[in-house]
């Protein structure tokens, strides 16, 4: 009984170990490709379509997936394992399926000008602590960076050297010199990144900046156009562009002492001006000039705020008799007098509480130095009245001084000057001044 | 201007890493992946996001991809999932992926079946673990778009690549079957039972979400540029070594080489037995001489 119970307990061992290690073995046709370092597995078997409706199929479905996962858990744990922190961990191998990539490899970079030389020089890299010992400040400070240690535009006492200029300012030429030293980093490092890249580093005020200017852009629109075989002189311009503006002539500073004959010349030349008859200034042109800023002064300024004033009380086509106005003597030339008015409107306003436009009937040389020098037909915007006889105000170039009161006149007065007729005046609507060449008129 | 205004010199060391993050690398890590809702997504379409894990504007990727690449630019992911849903593409899934910020594969899944996570009732993997992949049938060998697909899930679903894993922490199972044209996806957490020997029992329990897909359009990549995106940079593959050789009972060989020697200056090992001792020569000499006079 008890041999038939030991042979049955053997047979049933022996039936029941072999029933787990077959509840651990699958069976397939083909062998599954395994990629444990994915933890993948790929069946290939063919699979019978069988007519499954729903809860059959995903029974199905389930048992297949099963069998896999059978046949992938036993590749895992073949592999080698170690125990790390209570758990046992399995060593997976690099996997093997071929997956594309994210991005392209990186390309090497070229070396850059000072690992060049460092590896011609046979330089290493010493690794150096990240903080220093100042002694000034008796603390850690980093090596480099913000608040670094030994900065030396941060001293507040520098001893000026024998050599050196006691006017200069040795705080500015520290700050001169480190502003220098990193333009010149900037620099390499551009010329770094262009010759990795085999393009060229653009001309100094061209490297990128966050925003560029618009003189920035105008400034390589030029050197581009100027880097041509021809310096840009047979470059076409575009429809609508304008000229450029910073082509101006650049002044030559020659040597002091060389060219003897050239400088006699360039001597001679100057005596000869100082020495001629000819007026210095072409009055014409000064003349019209100013004017021209008259015109331009007056019209912006008084147009802006009279005009709602004057507009209800002036016809639109403007003739002069509607005006008071008065005539002003200018300039006088050999041949012809010239000629210009200026406009009295009604009821304008002061630019000023208080100033006033006067217009000069008498030039007037300063004796002071703060005084203002007046000529004809000036127009004075009196700022002060300080004194009865001496005033205080601006010409239209803005300059300002004292001058006498006999000289000027007020422009809103109503009385008319002695003068001939008037006849040629007009006026064109936005109030510019129309200069008339008239005979010699007497005053 | 020029090409150095696209150089963007960092300011500070979070800026440089968060660029040298995003600059090619030698060995890349995990892509991640964007996953995005079209203009008009039904129910279907959103739980099944929702379940597998956005914002952008994009319309329809087959058509332009441009904002889709735009997208991926920005937040630096080279996979993407999209879901749409119209009267002519029922609940739709395009799986994408990038190369270079650019298109590479983009394949159109329609959901036939859905069952969600909520409504299988088992409890579930934790979020995070690596899942094992398997794929059964043999359209995923023979056809070329099959295989592609194939590829792309992997991509999409294999997780980070560790060194190691945890036995006991193999759980989650992701199965995908083509049947009868059909793709059926399903997710199950497995149980490791115990078994005769060292490797467990597995018994399965269905989690997760379902799926019934069928295969709709694709867009896949030239061989060419497939072959260029599959480019490994030279320093990743394993440096030969040279000089070594292994004969036919497995013992390693290598060959030394050396210089001319003076053989007769070698320094070897001295046995004293050899030595030859003073008296033995000159008796042999005394030998020689006496035979020589003998003559």
């Amino acid at each position: 009984m008890a041999a038939c119970s030991v042979e049955e307990l053997l047979a049933k061992a022996e039936q029941d170990e072999a029933e787990k290690l077959r509840s651990v073995t699958v069976h397939k046709e083909l062998d599954l490709e395994f990629d444990v370092g994915n933890l993948l597995a790929c069946d290939k078997n063919r699979i019978e379509s069988r007519d499954l409706g729903g809860q059959r199929r995903d029974d199905f479905l389930q048992s297949l997936a099963r069998d896999n996962t059978q046949l992938l858990v036993n590749e895992i744990w073949k592999q080698p394992t170690e125990r790390v922190e209570e758990a046992i961990v399995a060593k997976l191998p690099e996997p093997t399926t071929p997956l594309p990539r994210e991005k392209p490899p990186p390309k090497r970079k070229p070396p850059t000008k000072w690992e060049q030389f460092a590896k011609l020089k046979g330089i290493q890299k010493k690794k150096k602590t990240n903080l220093v010992w100042d002694e000034n400040a008796k603390e850690w400070k980093r090596r480099w960076g913000y608040q670094r240690a030994r900065d030396d535009t941060k001293d507040w006492l520098v001893e000026v050297p024998e050599t050196a200029d006691p006017n200069e300012d040795q705080f500015a030429k520290r700050v001169k010199a480190k502003k220098e030293r990193v333009a010149k980093n900037e620099l390499n490092r551009l010329r770094n990144i262009a010759r990795a890249q085999k393009i060229k580093v653009p001309g100094v005020g061209l490297t990128p900046v966050a925003q560029q200017s618009k003189d920035d852009l105008s400034r390589a629109v030029s050197v581009a156009k100027h880097s041509t075989a021809s310096v840009g002189m047979f470059q076409d311009r575009l429809p609508k562009e304008k000229p450029p503006k910073n082509t101006g002539k650049r002044r030559k500073f020659g040597p002091l002492i060389g060219d003897f004959s050239s400088e006699r010349q360039k001597q001679l030349e100057l005596l000869k001006i100082m020495d001629s008859k000819r007026p210095k200034l072409d009055i014409t042109k000064a003349v019209n000039k100013q004017m021209r800023e008259e015109d331009r002064e007056e019209a912006a300024a008084s147009a802006r705020r009279e005009r709602e004033s004057l507009e209800e009380s002036l016809a639109p086509v403007c003739k002069c008799q509607i005006f008071k106005m008065q005539r002003i003597y200018m300039h006088s030339h050999e041949h012809f007098e010239v000629f210009t008015t200026v406009l009295a409107p009604q009821g304008r306003y002061r630019y000023r509480a208080g100033a006033e436009k006067m217009v000069v009937v008498h030039s007037y040389r300063p004796h002071w130095p703060d005084e203002l020098e007046l000529s004809l037909g000036d127009v004075i915007l009196v700022l002060s009245k300080h004194e009865e006889e001496r005033w205080f105000g601006r010409r239209q170039h803005g300059q300002q001084g004292y001058f006498p009161a006999s000289c000027v006149m007020e422009l809103s007065q109503q009385k008319s000057l002695q003068t001939g007729g008037v006849g040629f005046l007009e006026l064109d609507p936005d109030w510019r001044l129309k200069v008339w060449m008239c005979q010699p008129l007497l005053i | 201007m020029t090409q150095l205004d696209n150089v963007v010199k960092p300011k500070s060391k979070r800026s440089k890493r968060f660029l040298d993050s995003r600059a090619p690398k030698l060995s890349e890590d995990l892509k991640s992946a964007m996953i995005m809702k079209g203009g008009n997504t039904s129910l279907t379409v959103t739980q099944a996001l929702k379940d597998l894990v956005s914002h952008p504007n994009i319309t329809r990727p087959f058509e332009d991809s441009t904002s889709l690449e735009f997208f991926s630019k920005k937040t630096d992911s080279s996979l993407f999932l999209f879901g749409s849903h119209n009267k002519k593409r029922p609940n739709n899934l395009i799986f994408g992926r990038l190369f270079d910020f650019h298109v590479l594969d983009m394949i159109e899944l329609g959901i036939e079946k859905y069952v969600s996570l909520s409504d299988i009732k088992a409890s579930k993997c934790p979020e995070g673990t690596k899942p094992m992949l398997v794929f059964a049938g043999e359209a995923f060998d023979i056809d070329n778009e099959h295989k592609r697909l194939k590829s792309l899930l992997i991509d999409f679903f294999r997780g980070p690549t560790v060194p190691a894993v945890r036995l006991a922490g193999l759980e989650h199972v992701l199965n995908f079957t083509a049947l009868d044209g059909k793709i059926f996806m399903r997710s199950y957490r497995c149980l490791l039972k115990k078994s005769g020997c060292r490797t467990p029992r597995i018994e399965l329990e269905e989690i997760g979400p379902s799926f019934d897909l069928v295969l709709r359009r694709t867009h896949l990549a030239s061989d060419d540029l497939y072959k260029l995106a599959h480019r490994q940079p030279k320093a990743l593959k394993p440096k030969k070594k040279k000089n070594i050789s292994h004969d036919a009972f497995g013992t390693k060989l290598g060959r030394v080489h050396m210089q001319k020697q003076d053989l007769s200056k070698l320094h070897t090992r001295k046995m004293k037995g050899l030595r030859k001792r003073r008296g033995a020569v000159v008796d042999g000499e005394q030998d020689i001489e006496e035979l020589l006079t003998a003559l």
